[in-house]
C-alpha cells in the first residue's frame, strides 16, 4: 500500500478520532451490563489493553456466540502461522464490581475502511493489493489447518444439501439451463470428494472483520461462525465483500462481474493469484474452482432472495453466475 | 443413556432388568433408590449439610421448588453464602474453555449440588452426573426436572479413590472433575494419596473416547491465600505449602489423622496428568477461584494476566495496598506478572486430551 494512501486513510475522517491508526479508547461501563452477563475481552495484535469486548446475557441457551468464538480462538492460538494474528481472549463471568470499567481501543483500521477509501479514490491497484493481503492470510490459515480426511464431521452433508437445493431453485427459475445446473451439481459432488480437502474456515471472512495495522499486518476478529468446512468459501466471501458487493453498496455493476476472471484487471490478477495457491498445493483444477464459485454465488443468491419464486435477479449477479459456469 | 453405564465391579454392561441394574454376568445387582441407580458398595458421605438437614431441604424442595428451598432452608443451618453458591449460574462458566459441542457426551464426577451438570446440559448431547451422596443426587434430580433438563442421567457411585466408575469404557468425550481431585485419596488408606489420584485419573482416562478430554478445577498448592493463613482441605493453616512429610506430622499431631488431601503446583498438575495418560494440558487461571470464577485467563498469556493484575490492583480497597501493587506491578514486565500468577494464583483450570 502506498504511503500516500496510508496518510489519506489516517486523515480521511472515515472513522471519527482517527489518530495514528487508532480509534480513541472507549470506556465500557461494566455497571451498565445486564445482570449475569458473559463477557469476553479480546486482545488484538499483542496490545496490552483489550481491543474489543463481546458480551451476552447468561441465559441457558444464549452464550453460544461467545463460546464458539472462544473455542475457535483457543484452537487458532495453536496454529502457528496465524496464532499471532488472531485475538487473544480472556473469558469473564459476572464482573460484579471487580472491574468497574474496561477501556477498549481499536488497534488499526478495519480493512473495509481502507478498501472504501481506495475505491473512492479510484485506486484499483491498491484495492486489489488489500484483497491480496486478506487472501494471503486466508491461505496461511487453510494450509495450516487442512484436514487429512476430506469428509471430517463438519456438516458437509448439510452444505451439500443446501447447495443442491439452491442450484435446483435457480434452474427452476430459469436462471440456469439444465446443463449449467448439472455442471454446478457435479462440482458440489466433487467438493465433497477427496480432491477437495476441508480446512478450518472463518465463516464470515469479510473486510469488516480484518484489521490492518501498518506494523503488524492483518489480524482477524469475529470467529463465532468458525468451523471446519470448504476452504474456498472463505475466499469467495472475501472476493464478494471486498470487491464485488461491499457492505453499503446497493448493487454491483455488471462490469465488475466481468472482471472477476479477467487477468488483465487488477482484481482479476489478485483473484487468480489467490486461487493459484489452492490449485497448486491441493491439486484443484481451475475449472473446478470456477464452478465452485458459481455454486457459492447460487447459494448466496438464494439465501438473500429466498426460495422460490425468486424476485428479479440483478443483471450483475446473473453475469457473475454465468461467468463461473460458462467456462 | 443407560448403555453408558457398566458394572463397576466386573465392567460388564447391564441387562434390562426392571427395578434394578443387573450386570451381564449376573453376579452383581444394584438397586434404584428414588429412581437413581445406586452403584455404591460402601458408605461414604460428604456434604456441607448433614443427612437430616438434607432430608428437610429435599422435603421443602419437593413442595416449593428447589430454588425456594435453597434460598430459605440452607440459611437455617449454614452460612447463607452457601445458597448463592448452590444457585450461582457462573459456576459452569468454565464451559467456555471446554471442547463442548452439541454432540459431546459429558460425565461429571462429583456433581455435588448439580450447578455444573445443569449448566452444561443445555450445551451438549448428554450429561451423566455421578456422586457418592444420595441426597444431593436427589436434589439434582429435582433441579433438573424444574429446569426442564432431560439429558441428564444421575448415578450414585463409590469415591474415585477406588478406581471403579460405573461407566462403560470409552463412552464419553469429556469428563469433569470440579473440586474433586484434591479429595481423591482421603476416602481410602490402602495407598498413598498421590497414587490414589493417579489411579483415579487413569480410571477417568479409561472411560474417555480417543481424543476425549478431562477438565480439572482445583486449587494451587502454593496459592497466595495459603501463605496468608487460609486453611486448606485438611482444616489446618499452612499445611498445603509445607513439605508433605511435615504436613503429615502436623496433621497427625493436631487432627489425629494423616494428611491426604494433596494439591499441586502449576507444573505438578501437568506432570500428574501426563503420568495418567493425558497430553498437553491447557492451563487457565481462575480469578478469584475455580469454584466461583469471574475471570478465566490462559495461564500462558502473560499480557492478559498483566492487564488483569494491573486493573485489579487499582480496585484494591486500601490505599496503601493500591500503592504497593502499583509499585510492584505498574512497571514490572508482563512476564513477571505471568510467572507470579502461575506460581501464586488461587486455583487452576486444566483441560487435557486423552493420549492415544
Amino acid at each position: 500500500m502506498s504511503t500516500e494512501l496510508v496518510e489519506k486513510i489516517l486523515s480521511a475522517g472515515v472513522l471519527p478520532h482517527v489518530r495514528r491508526g487508532h480509534v480513541s479508547p472507549v470506556k465500557l461501563d461494566t455497571t451498565a451490563l445486564p445482570g449475569g452477563s458473559l463477557v469476553m475481552l479480546l486482545f488484538v495484535n499483542d496490545e496490552a489493553e483489550p481491543s474489543y469486548v463481546l458480551r451476552t446475557p447468561r441465559t441457558p441457551r444464549q452464550p453460544q456466540r461467545i463460546l464458539t468464538n472462544f473455542n475457535s480462538l483457543r484452537y487458532l492460538s495453536q496454529v502457528r502461522p496465524v496464532a499471532r494474528s488472531v485475538p487473544r481472549a480472556v473469558f469473564c463471568g459476572d464482573l460484579d464490581g471487580l472491574l468497574t470499567s474496561i477501556e477498549t481501543c481499536v488497534p488499526g483500521l478495519p480493512l473495509a475502511v481502507n478498501l472504501r477509501i481506495a475505491r473512492h479514490e479510484g485506486r484499483r491497484d491498491d484495492a486489489a493489493h488489500l484483497f491480496g493481503l486478506g487472501a494471503q492470510w486466508l491461505w496461511n490459515l487453510h494450509a495450516a489447518t487442512r484436514a487429512k480426511t476430506p469428509l471430517a464431521p463438519c456438516g458437509q452433508q448439510d452444505a451439500e444439501a443446501s447447495a443442491t437445493k439452491s442450484i435446483c431453485a435457480l434452474r427452476d427459475e430459469g436462471l440456469l439451463t439444465t446443463a449449467q445446473a448439472a455442471s454446478l451439481l457435479s462440482a458440489v459432488r466433487l467438493a465433497n470428494g477427496p480432491t477437495m480437502p476441508v480446512s478450518r474456515v472463518h465463516g464470515d471472512y469479510n473486510p469488516n472483520n480484518m484489521l490492518l495495522d501498518r506494523r503488524k499486518g492483518v489480524s482477524v476478529i469475529d470467529w463465532e461462525f468458525s468451523r471446519t468446512g470448504w476452504a474456498l468459501w472463505d475466499l469467495f466471501t472475501l472476493a464478494r465483500t471486498a470487491w464485488f458487493h461491499p457492505a453499503g453498496v446497493p448493487e454491483p455493476s455488471a462490469t465488475l462481474a466481468q472482471e472477476v476472471w479477467d487477468p488483465r484487471t487488477p482484481f482479476g490478477r489478485a483473484f487468480a493469484v489467490a486461487l493459484r495457491r489452492y490449485e497448486q498445493a491441493w491439486g484443484i483444477h481451475r475449472a473446478h474452482c470456477r464452478l465452485l464459485f458459481g455454486v457459492y454465488i447460487a447459494q448466496y443468491l438464494t439465501e438473500q432472495l429466498g426460495l422460490p419464486p425468486l424476485p428479479s435477479v440483478p443483471e450483475a449477479w446473473k453475469t457473475l453466475l454465468l461467468a463461473a459456469v460458462e467456462y | 443413556m443407560p448403555s453408558k453405564l457398566a458394572c463397576p465391579l466386573c465392567r460388564s454392561p447391564f441387562g434390562d432388568e426392571c427395578g434394578e441394574y443387573v450386570c451381564a454376568s449376573g453376579a452383581h445387582r444394584f438397586p434404584l433408590s428414588h429412581g437413581i441407580p445406586d452403584f455404591s458398595t460402601r458408605e461414604h458421605y460428604w456434604n456441607q449439610l448433614t443427612p437430616d438437614q438434607m432430608e428437610f431441604l429435599l422435603d421443602v424442595a419437593q413442595l416449593r421448588g428447589y430454588r425456594y428451598a435453597v434460598e430459605n432452608v440452607i440459611g437455617l443451618f449454614k452460612d447463607p453464602e452457601l445458597s448463592r453458591y448452590v444457585l450461582a449460574a457462573n459456576r459452569a462458566d468454565f464451559r467456555a474453555i471446554l471442547p463442548l459441542g452439541p454432540d459431546t457426551e459429558v460425565v461429571e464426577i462429583g456433581a455435588g449440588w448439580g450447578a455444573v451438570s445443569c449448566g452444561l446440559a443445555p450445551h451438549c448431547r448428554s450429561v451423566v452426573a455421578l456422586d457418592t451422596n444420595p441426597y444431593t443426587l436427589r436434589f439434582v434430580s429435582l433441579r433438573a426436572k424444574e429446569d426442564q433438563i432431560d439429558n441428564l442421567l444421575l448415578a450414585r457411585c463409590d469415591p474415585l479413590d477406588d478406581g471403579r466408575l460405573p461407566l462403560a469404557e470409552a463412552g464419553f468425550d469429556l469428563a469433569i472433575l470440579n473440586g474433586v481431585l484434591e479429595y481423591v485419596g482421603s476416602a481410602t488408606e490402602d495407598i498413598s494419596p498421590d497414587a490414589a489420584q493417579l489411579r483415579g485419573l487413569k480410571e477417568v482416562r479409561r472411560i474417555l473416547r480417543p481424543g476425549g478430554a478431562v477438565y480439572v478445577g482445583i486449587e494451587n498448592r502454593f496459592g497466595y491465600l495459603y501463605f496468608l493463613g487460609t486453611r486448606d482441605h485438611g482444616g489446618l493453616r499452612y499445611t498445603s505449602v509445607l513439605p508433605r512429610w511435615l504436613a503429615n506430622c502436623v496433621m497427625r499431631m493436631r487432627m489425629h489423622k494423616p494428611y491426604r488431601t494433596y494439591t499441586y503446583s502449576y507444573s505438578g498438575y501437568r506432570k500428574l496428568l501426563a503420568r495418567a495418560g493425558f497430553k498437553d494440558p491447557r492451563v487457565y487461571i481462575a480469578v478469584p477461584n475455580y469454584r466461583d470464577p469471574r475471570f478465566i485467563v490462559p495461564a500462558d498469556d502473560d499480557r492478559a494476566i498483566a492487564y488483569l493484575v494491573r486493573r485489579y490492583a487499582s480496585y484494591l480497597r486500601k490505599r496503601s495496598w493500591r500503592l504497593a501493587a502499583h509499585a510492584i506491578f505498574g512497571r514490572a514486565p508482563d512476564s513477571f506478572c505471568g510467572q507470579l500468577a502461575r506460581a501464586l494464583s488461587d486455583s487452576f483450570l486444566l483441560v487435557a486430551e486423552a493420549a492415544p
